[in-house]
């Protein structure tokens, strides 16, 4: 069965978080991504974390490559 | 879903570079780089969906928050012009833009009649959905308003 991989940046704020529950909640494999491990603590269990500031490119596309290694592909960015 | 995004009021007369800088990085820069990272995974796919999320201010001219206006307007550009280098690879960018989210913060800082026409974020994410969703594969380029009532 493939995965349906979504991954929403800026899951730590109030946008963010309801976006990644709304996906999760829709049967999408949801990847959460924020600046700080503790934005993201809120988040349940099952939607996969990654710490990192995608306002610097470097870091940007480290996210992403761990993303796509860790859970596969995105498809939903 | 690009979700990130940075506020700061003042007008335009009073915009310091440090406020330009900063409105640009968050609000522009992040989906510019972000977009950049993961369009050559949609590519292998064949196809993906990318959402940045944009604001009201930054398509209605509005006093009082200039620089971040215009990191929105740009985004809002941003997101027409990766439409356009993007579709032929099968992948749809769209924004969704709202004017004021009924967020802990918000209501922490805002008047309760300032907050009357406030979204709830869980309305914005449902729009963000709807555009990532699979039966929706023509709509390409749209940033999509979201204002309340």
């Amino acid at each position: 069965m493939s995965e349906q991989v979504a991954v929403v940046v800026g899951a730590g704020g109030g946008l963010g978080s309801a976006t990644a529950l709304v996906l999760a909640n829709a049967g999408f494999s949801v990847t959460a991504v924020d600046r700080t491990e503790k934005a993201l603590d809120q988040l349940p269990d099952g939607i996969h974390r990654v710490v990192g500031d995608a306002t610097d490119p470097v870091v940007a596309r480290n996210v992403v490559d761990r993303i796509a290694t860790e859970s596969g592909p995105p498809r939903y960015w | 879903m690009n979700t990130l995004g940075a506020f700061r009021p003042g007008e335009a007369l009073a915009a310091t570079p440090e406020d330009l800088r900063v409105m640009l990085d968050v609000n522009l820069g992040a989906a510019l780089w972000l977009s950049q990272a993961v369009a050559p995974y949609m590519r292998r796919r064949g196809g993906g969906a990318i959402v940045h999320v944009s604001a009201r201010p930054a398509s209605v001219p509005t006093a009082g928050m200039a620089a971040y206006s215009l990191g929105k307007a740009a985004l809002n550009h941003l997101v027409r012009i990766l439409d356009l280098e993007l579709r032929p690879d099968g992948i749809r960018v769209n924004a969704v833009a709202p004017q004021l989210l009924d967020t802990a913060r918000n209501r922490a800082v805002l008047a309760p009649e300032a907050l009357a026409h406030a979204v709830p974020p869980e309305a914005i994410a449902n729009i963000i959905a709807f555009l990532v969703d699979g039966l929706v594969t023509d709509i390409g380029g749209a940033i999509v308003p979201a204002y309340g009532a």
